[in-house]
């Protein structure tokens, strides 16, 4: 045991590896070098394409990656006007005229290093050469192939706008700055990942947000030391605060842009990853996971009955199938005698204890979760039926389980949709609380729940308490918590992330 | 993501400590499963020579369905635990008492009820709100008759006394059973059961009549009602009068509101209650007696009558304080009650004052 | 042990009073001179000014600097003798947390079921408690506003279940009530005010009106208690005459339509307010090994506290109410000790030494709690 906990520690405990410092490139004025050693960094792949040719006198080179970029535009934007005009003086002079004075293309950015040039064609740009001049000009003319904007899958809203964000970070910066029409809305890109290095782009309202949390924003996300990042889901643990274990993220997840500029306007701070069709929003609350935009588009006693429905839905949810199991283990007389008698009933017809039978229902129920997410569509059908009528029906005839279980398992898994974006620690909290009920009873139950309180309770999103504003309590902001007040209410006072009660009481945290 | 190594040493540490508690101590091993349990539902405790036989209405589990008829079994030992102990050895399933909701003794075990009742004292499963009956005769023939089984459920059973009785008998819960054991200067009454004339069904017949824990005697079903007026729960109740012809008059009380007190007179205890009443008779000519005045009249003196002959006999011939008058008398006199060495013979010459006024329900 | 930060006096004051009022829950009149609850009716009203006036000397030294817990004052004024009031106080909290594990567990084997496996639980409870510790004052106090809501439901429940059923009859004359009875009772409600210690301990990190909380917290733990003991002496009289858990017996008979039975719930949400108390008196007997041995040490004090919990807990399962553990003088005195007579002296000869040294000394300024 000690040797396990030694080793782990071996394991976890190595220092990161130092990176070594790499010294930005400079281009040469040789346009063939530079072609050179940008076909040696690539290593003769094929998909780096360099155009060379020679126009009165001039030698010209039109860098791209295959599939990058609108090659209608670089035709008739780029080479045609490039090509029908005259050149005198010095290359750079040539250079400076095509940059200033004859290109069509509206983004132009001059690159003096290697490595920038690399970066620009992988983004899609086509990067134009001269030789004899050490600069070269890169043109925003992408033409890759993307998915067009559309309904998002997972935050499904009724009323509201049905655009979803989409892998390109700059039609989704777009989709954000159509709905905030305020120069105050600042958007700035930065990138991760050694290999990757995809871009990522902070927005925010410079005049909501907290400089504080701002800066530590910054601060951890040049902690990353990811050699590659592929979805936001790779960053979202960096922005955790350190050491903090916690079924439940402090960074908040949203597809759509109505309600990412909804939490930018509080003085929260979203992030935007290339490729990733969706935005990370910190500091995260808890109470936001309650939150949706059809709250605010529906009136306020619908929209407070449906936030109530989630919190009880989600207390059913990770906690029913553990109470059912230890009140019927430990405590029978809180059942009351009618359903005592069938219960009972059914536990005798089944071969396993009650904790066994629920955990191997909810077992099955996520292994068939799972293939439904992941099996290919033709077959969703039979994956349906083996369901209904495997787990159903036939093995409740079969007395392998017992109905009233498979009753607590089905109103479970319902409720978990309730709340999607809570559903993976509610699934393992489910299972904790199985084999707490098991063993421990409503003690179990309880303690575990006394656990996961102060676990949720110590959390922290960038010094804002998570709990906020439920403990440490405000009334104010209870307005917008367990009752949606009407719009007349919630206009009066803006209050942002950063002026919930209790973060005005934090030490400086630091990230150590 | 970086991990800390000493936070994964302290979650692998707490982790295993909880689960080692948890698997070794958690008393999983001993535990039984629900449907290894024998559910009882009605308990009948019967005693001669001193030997106890105990006959128990129990859940029927074996079909989730539809609702089967409880299963009786009767055993007998030397002690109400050693009954027990012997139906968990008979059917090999622990003992759940916790959906328990009725006791009935028959009136010799009525006699040593605190004795009998201590089995339910001790036990963490027994309910303090379990009603209390005294049956007429044998339990194990009233609970294993097999008409009654098909025709009531332990609920039925256990719901016979108190409101659903139509105000003929008072019921009695253990809590109140103890309260009078424990305090000793007030005693409780507790229904009598019998099996209906077809022998289908188990009836009210009068009610039992405590004293310090132990059956002192019984009333009639006419004289528990009017006990039950006494006590200020007679709503719904009947009682019959015989008119010049001999011919009985049901007079239904539709509402009753009492107000009682305790005087000193003469360092004598006089109890004396006010009862309003308004009532109804449900016979042909009902209306036209209840027109009648001097009927109204005589009415409140029959019922001021049975009032006193009932209150002098439950409390002089029984021993029993139904009334409460102990406690009334501790509580408003509580100097000289304290001088009194033995209530019990000091309520024997406290005196009762009843006085009755009947409203008929159509004013 | 993350412990950063402040803490409001709202919810400091939330977690003393589930501290102290879920001891209330497992009352027991065994603890005292034997009487029903109804003689400790009056013996609440005596208590609730005497804690008042227990509380004085307490906010009278953080007047003096609000800053300086009495460890941080007893170091200013003793030096390196400062040690053994530090200890004192650890011991204290150590004690508390194993008076609280004794007490559940007399209260699990002799009032709800016997064949409960009580060295589970109770290992559970600590563990669980252990947790909370680690989690330090902030997570606790916040968890606590929310375990608040559980249990005014539990109490709200139990009105509404009890309260139908009341007997006037049932209050006896004040003139039965014995001198000895109220001071029995007088003497165990006193000797549970181990809050006020923890008060001592814990002000620096507060930030509000310390002053007004303490009344109201005060007021608000003996209308509690005063509340169950009406409640559940009105609902069920002399049927609790020789109950050992009165509170958990009444709980027992609340029925409200459906909801029968609920005792195992009760137990459940009373369950949590321990866990609020043990957290709470483990963390503070971390932060005083900490005082003395340092940060480190505080972290593996929690862990070996718990375990001298649990084995305390084991321990003491078989001992009766008279014995020394449950002895109510042996506690009134180690609490008034700790609660009034050294805070009393450290204030006196703090002021003497101010006085002689003619200034406002600073002291040793509070030492930042990690």
């Amino acid at each position: 045991m000690y040797r396990f906990i030694s080793e782990l520690k071996n394991i976890y405990g190595k220092a990161p590896e130092q990176k070594p410092e790499s010294k930005p490139t400079p281009l040469t004025v040789s346009l063939d070098e530079n072609t050179e050693r940008l076909k040696k960094r690539f290593n003769g792949s094929a998909d780096l394409t360099v155009h060379k040719m020679e126009l009165r006198g001039i030698r010209f080179g039109i860098i791209t990656i295959e599939g990058m970029v609108n090659k209608e535009i670089l035709a008739l934007g780029v080479i045609k006007p490039v090509s029908e005009e005259t050149y005198e003086g010095t290359p750079k002079d040539a250079f400076e005229k095509i940059k200033s004075k004859i290109l069509y293309t509206a983004e132009q950015v001059e690159v003096l290093t290697l490595e920038d040039v690399d970066k620009f064609i992988m983004s899609g740009f086509a990067v134009i050469a001269i030789d004899g001049c050490a600069k070269m000009l890169a043109l925003g003319i992408q033409g890759f192939s993307f998915r067009s904007v559309s309904e998002p899958d997972s935050d499904v809203v009724q009323r509201g706008s049905k655009e979803g964000f989409v892998e390109p970070l700059r039609i989704n910066m777009s989709l954000i700055r159509r709905r905030m029409k305020t120069p105050r809305l600042k958007f700035e890109t930065m990138t991760v990942g050694s290999d990757s290095r995809t871009d990522i782009c902070l927005c925010y309202l410079t005049d909501t947000v907290s400089p504080e949390i701002l800066g530590k924003l910054k601060k951890r996300l040049d902690s990353i030391n990811l050699k590659t990042v592929m979805a936001s889901g790779y960053i979202a643990p960096y922005l955790e605060q350190k050491g903090d274990f916690s079924f439940f993220s402090g960074v908040g997840i949203s597809e759509r842009p109505d309600t990412v500029c909804g939490k930018i306007s509080e003085g929260r701070i979203a992030i935007l990853v290339d490729g990733t069709p969706s935005a990370l929003i910190v500091p995260f609350l808890f109470v936001e996971y309650f939150q949706t935009l059809d709250d605010y588009s529906n009136r306020a006693y619908f929209a407070t009955l449906t936030r109530w429905l989630k919190y009880i839905a989600f207390f059913i949810a990770i906690m029913l199938p553990g109470v059912y199991v230890a009140v019927g283990s430990f405590h029978p007389e809180l059942f009351p005698s009618q359903l005592l008698g069938k219960i009972a009933g059914s536990i005798a017809a089944t071969p396993m204890p009650l904790g066994v039978e629920t955990i191997v229902i909810h077992f099955v129920y996520e292994i068939m979760r799972e293939a439904g997410l992941r099996m290919p569509q033709p077959l969703g059908h039979a994956v349906s039926i083996v369901g209904a009528l495997v787990i159903g029906e036939t093995a409740v005839n079969a007395g392998l389980i017992g109905a009233p279980t498979l009753m607590v398992v089905a109103l479970t898994a319902i409720c978990s949709y309730v709340i999607p974006s809570l559903y993976a620690p509610t699934a393992i909290l489910r299972f904790l609380f199985i084999i707490a009920g098991a063993f421990l009873g409503i003690w179990g139950v309880i303690l575990l729940f006394c656990m996961v309180l102060v676990n949720i309770c110590g959390k922290k999103s960038f010094d804002v308490p998570y709990t906020a504003p439920v403990s440490p309590f405000s009334m104010t902001a209870m307005r917008d918590v367990f009752v949606r007040a009407g719009w007349k209410q919630l206009s009066k006072s803006t209050s942002t992330v950063q002026t919930m009660p209790g973060t005005d009481l934090q030490g400086c945290e630091s990230d150590e | 993501m970086k991990c800390n190594s000493s936070n994964i040493s302290k979650v692998i540490f707490l982790a295993t400590a909880i689960c080692a508690v948890m698997l070794t101590f958690g008393g999983c091993m001993s535990r039984s499963e629900l449907n290894d349990k024998l559910i009882i539902e009605g308990i009948g405790i019967d005693k001669a020579n001193d030997r106890y036989s105990l006959t128990v209405m129990t859940l029927n589990t074996e079909s989730t369905e539809e609702v089967l008829p409880p299963e009786v079994i009767n055993v007998s030992g030397k002690s109400v635990s050693e009954c027990f102990e012997n139906i968990s050895r008979d059917t090999g399933r622990e003992i759940l008492l916790s959906d328990n909701k009725f006791i009935i003794m028959d009136k010799f075990a009525a006699e040593q009820a605190d004795e009998v009742l201590s089995y339910f004292n001790s036990s963490f499963e027994a309910r303090p709100d379990i009603l209390l009956y005294v049956s007429d005769e044998s339990t194990k023939k009233l609970l294993q008759n097999e008409n009654v089984l098909k025709s009531m459920s332990a609920e039925d059973i256990a719901m016979i006394g108190g409101e659903y009785s139509g105000g003929t008998v008072r019921s009695c819960r253990f809590k109140e059973f103890k309260a009078s054991d424990n305090s000793g200067l007030y005693d409780v009454s507790v229904p009598v059961l019998t099996l209906s004339e077809d022998k289908s069904r188990i009836i009210p017949d009068g009610s039992a009549l405590f004293e310090n824990g132990k059956m002192s005697g019984s009333i009639s079903a006419d004289e528990s009602v009017v006990l039950n007026i006494l006590s200020d729960d007679g709503d719904g109740a009947v009682i019959s009068m015989s008119d010049d012809k001999g011919e009985s008059i049901p007079v239904e009380i539709v509402s009753l509101k009492s107000e009682n007190g305790l005087r000193l007179d003469g360092g004598k205890f006089i109890y004396s209650e006010n009862l309003n009443m308004t009532i109804d008779i449900h016979r042909n000519d009902g209306e036209a007696l209840l027109k009648n005045k001097k009927f109204l009249g005589e009415i409140e003196e029959f019922l001021e009558e049975s009032c006193s002959r009932t209150a002098n006999k439950v409390v002089k011939t029984y021993d029993s304080d139904i009334l409460k008058i102990g406690k009334k008398a501790q509580n408003g006199f509580y100097t000289e009650f304290s001088k009194i060495s033995d209530w019990h013979e000091e309520l024997k010459s406290v005196g009762f004052r009843f006085n009755v006024s009947v409203v008929p329900s159509s004013e | 042990m993350n412990n950063r930060g402040m803490i409001t006096a709202g919810q400091l004051f939330v977690l003393l009073f589930i501290s102290r009022v879920i001891v209330t829950v497992t009352y027991s009149p065994q603890l005292s001179s034997g009487d029903d609850m109804w003689s400790h009716l009056i013996s609440a009203l005596i208590s609730f000014p005497l804690t008042l006036l227990m509380l004085v000397p307490v906010l009278l030294l953080r007047r003096q600097n609000a800053s300086m817990s009495v460890l941080e004052f007893s170091e200013d004024v003793f030096k390196r003798f400062s040690v053994i009031i530090i200890l004192f106080y650890a011991i204290y909290f150590l004690l508390v947390c194993g008076y609280g594990i004794a007490l559940y567990n007399k209260f699990i084997s002799l009032g709800v079921n016997g064949e409960t496996p009580v060295f589970a639980i109770s290992a559970a409870v600590a563990v669980a408690s252990c947790y909370g510790a680690f989690k330090g004052i902030e997570a606790m106090a916040r968890a606590s506003g929310i375990i608040l809501v559980g249990l005014f439901a539990t109490v709200l429940l139990m009105l509404c279940g009890l309260l139908p059923s009341t007997d006037t009859e049932n209050y006896r004359s004040v003139l039965s009530v014995s001198g000895e009875s109220v001071y029995s009772g007088t003497v165990l409600m006193l000797s549970r005010m181990s809050c006020i210690p923890a008060l001592a301990v814990l002000y620096p990190i507060v930030k509000g009106n310390i002053s007004r909380g303490s009344v109201l917290w005060s007021s608000f733990v003996f209308m509690t208690i005063m509340l169950f003991i009406i409640l559940v002496t009105g609902s069920l009289g002399d049927y609790l005459k020789y109950s050992i858990f009165p509170v958990y017996q009444a709980a027992k008979t609340v029925n409200i339509g459906f909801l029968q039975r609920l005792d195992a719930l009760f137990i459940g949400l009373w369950t949590a307010g321990l866990f609020c108390r043990l957290s709470l008196f483990m963390y503070l007997f971390a932060l005083c090994v900490g005082k003395i041995f340092g940060k480190k040490a505080s972290r593996i004090a929690i862990v070996l506290g718990s375990a001298a919990v649990i084995i305390f807990g084991a321990v003491t399962t078989d001992m009766g109410f008279r014995s020394f553990i449950f002895s109510k003088d042996v506690w009134l005195w180690l609490t008034i000790t700790a609660a009034v007579i050294i805070p009393l002296v450290l204030l006196i000869i703090y002021k003497i030494k101010s006085v002689i040294k003619g200034d406002d000394r600073e002291g040793v300024k509070a030492h930042e709690m990690q």
